[in-house]
């Protein structure tokens, strides 16, 4: 089925093509990862007719059981795809073009998102146009990907990297950021204190501005 | 107002009206003109009906910029994917360099006024505009573009200095009357679609963003929307006024809007003339720095290459890149004389009215959507509005087909 090693495959062309739902055969409508690790795996697919639990490929196809059990996922077309990478100075720096995969020891893994003009060529169905460019890879470890659809954010800086931080440093950095910004970067760290500090050191500061007038 | 909340509402002072006074460009002025002639002022009411919705839509695009920190075009390509962005990209650069030829056919009319030939006018404009929004910084852009939508100003001492009528003019603007004949229905199109444009929205909502304003700001923005909607509206009925008190009066019908300032000459006086000259300039080179940018801001979101105006060249090559070869394309067109300008115009006119419905559409749509919106989706009173005002538009899209088909 899959060597350890394989060649990267665009998400954005599996989107579309078939896949062996508990034997029928349906159209991928949409990819689901859960964080594993440092990193992203794909467990899920979404087709017309619901959504399935990925068991592998075969004969380049994927293939998948009806899904059984309820674990949020993160979808890549809903929630990746054509996002804005935001910078830690809340900079609007890029957007996700496509979502780089790697089968690993029979294990679809997220390798990395390509941010460059190639994966929009591609997506746009000029494939060959698309070849004359390089792909922009960013690693899927350097991002902090939010986990549903409401906000359009994805932080040049993983959870990981944002926890090794000292909460003076949290602090220092979430008051650099817009606040909704901020919000999502602590949401699920353990730098809530650090967002609270943040909360209060603004409103002492509208405070102070207001008596000096 | 304290002193802190006005400083505020300057710091927010912008958008609206840069979006809103830059509806009024030559293609605005001369549909005014054409209502005030043929018309009189019996279609005032129009005028009211599109200020109406340009508050209305303006205020959503606004909305959506500040609540998601996104302009329309990203905002597409998030929801709808890469090839709807890129598709409604691609019909908003070819309208909007149709309506840049048109802006600097305005150029070349105005100072055409003064003798100044278009080999000469068109060039400078186009290097001065650039140079301007290229070199200079958004805080000084945005005060000289201002200063520039002030000579709009002129429009409103020319209809004063008309002598109109301004009982029938007021009845006129709140008694609807019509005749649903086929220059009736051109003419009421025309003026719904020159007041909301594509571009506007889509400049708008970009402007916003690279503003950097927040939702906590949308208050204090209503001001600055409605007054620069409500100020487009003003100088179109004082458009309309001079040209029914004068040119409807004596039975007489304009072409463009330079036809109309030479022919309000013997009518008006000299001042009023030279007024809406002015005028005309000043819509013109507003227009044409605003276009542009709305093509610029919306490539580069298709693309994820969202930059700023405070970005310098080097930072931003793709958003300056359009910036420029829309200037650069659209100055080329109006200055080679075997382009035949007209059709030019009534294509980017037509794309135009195409281009609005689906856009109007997109707007009710994400506007209303909690997911993305939370707490500042439209409400129940906004959604209604917005879904009128959208078929008000495409009936008027509907009713100007069928009577260019007949």
């Amino acid at each position: 089925m899959c060597g350890p090693v394989q060649p990267s495959i665009p998400a954005s062309t599996l989107l579309g093509t078939q896949v062996a739902l508990d034997g029928a055969s349906e159209r991928v409508h949409d990819l689901g990862a859960i964080a594993h690790g440092s990193g992203w795996r794909i467990v899920a697919v979404r087709t017309g007719r619901g959504v399935g639990t990925l068991v592998g490929s075969s004969e380049s196809r994927l293939s998948a059981t009806a899904r059984a059990d309820g674990t949020e996922v993160t979808w890549l077309r809903e929630a990746i795809f054509d996002r804005q990478i935001v910078d830690l100075d809340g900079r609007r720096v890029i957007r996700v073009a496509d979502v780089v995969l790697r089968w690993r020891d029979g294990v679809l893994t997220v390798e990395a998102v390509d941010v460059g003009a190639s994966a929009v060529l591609r997506r746009l169905g000029l494939v060959r146009l698309a070849a004359r460019f390089e792909p922009q890879l960013l690693p899927i470890d350097r991002l902090h990907v939010p986990s549903a659809a409401a906000e359009a954010l994805l932080l040049d800086a993983s959870r990981a990297r944002l926890e090794e931080l000292g909460s003076d440093e949290a602090t220092e950095l979430l008051a650099r950021l817009p606040v909704h910004v901020a919000e999502h970067a602590v949401r699920r760290s353990r730098h809530r204190s650090a967002l609270r500090e943040h909360h209060r050191a603004r409103r002492r500061r509208r405070r102070y501005r207001r008596l000096a007038r | 107002m304290s002193r802190l909340r006005l400083a505020a509402f300057f710091a927010v002072l912008g958008p609206g009206l840069l979006a809103g006074l830059s509806d009024d460009d030559p293609a605005g002025i001369t549909t005014y003109s054409i209502l005030g002639a043929d018309h009189g002022y019996e279609l005032i009411w129009v005028l009211v009906i599109a200020t109406a919705m340009l508050i209305l839509y303006h205020a959503i695009a606004v909305r959506l910029g500040a609540v998601t920190g996104q302009g329309l075009a990203g905002l597409v390509r998030e929801r709808y994917g890469v090839r709807v962005a890129l598709a409604l990209t691609a019909v908003l650069v070819v309208a909007n360099l149709g309506t840049m030829a048109a802006e600097f056919a305005g150029v070349a009319s105005a100072l055409g006024l003064a003798g100044v030939p278009r080999a000469i006018s068109v060039p400078i404009a186009a290097a001065g505009v650039s140079w301007l929004v290229i070199g200079a910084q958004f805080k000084r852009v945005e005060h000289v573009l201002l200063a520039l939508a002030s000579t709009l100003g002129a429009y409103v001492l020319a209809g004063s200095l008309a002598g109109p009528d301004w009982g029938a003019a007021a009845r006129g603007a709140v008694v609807p009357s019509l005749s649903l004949g086929r220059a009736d229905v051109l003419v009421i199109t025309a003026t719904v679609g020159t007041t909301i444009a594509p571009w506007g929205l889509a400049f708008i909502q970009s402007y916003a963003v690279d503003k950097r304003l927040r939702p906590k700001d949308l208050s204090l923005e209503r001001i600055d929307i409605t007054a620069g909607a409500i100020l487009t509206g003003v100088i179109g009925f004082f458009v309309v006024i001079a040209c029914a008190a004068t040119l409807h009066a004596s039975g007489r019908s304009v072409g463009d809007a330079r036809d109309a300032a030479e022919a309000l000459e013997p009518l008006a006086g000299a001042w009023s003339a030279r007024l809406f000259g002015a005028g005309l300039l000043g819509a013109a080179l507003l227009a044409l720095a605003i276009v542009p940018l709305s093509t610029a801001y919306s490539v580069a979101e298709t693309f994820g290459t969202e930059s700023r105006l405070d970005d310098r060249l080097g930072e931003a090559k793709l958003f300056y890149g359009t910036y420029l070869v829309m200037m650069a394309v659209a100055a080329v067109i109006v200055l080679i004389p075997a382009v035949p300008l007209v059709p030019v115009l009534y294509l980017s006119q037509a794309l135009n009215a195409i281009l609005l419905v689906p856009l109007l559409l997109v707007l009710n749509r994400l506007s209303g959507d909690r997911t993305l919106m939370g707490e500042h989706a439209s409400g129940p009173t906004i959604r209604t509005l917005s879904w009128a005002a959208t078929l008000v538009l495409i009936a008027c899209v509907v009713a100007l087909a069928v009577v260019s088909l007949t």
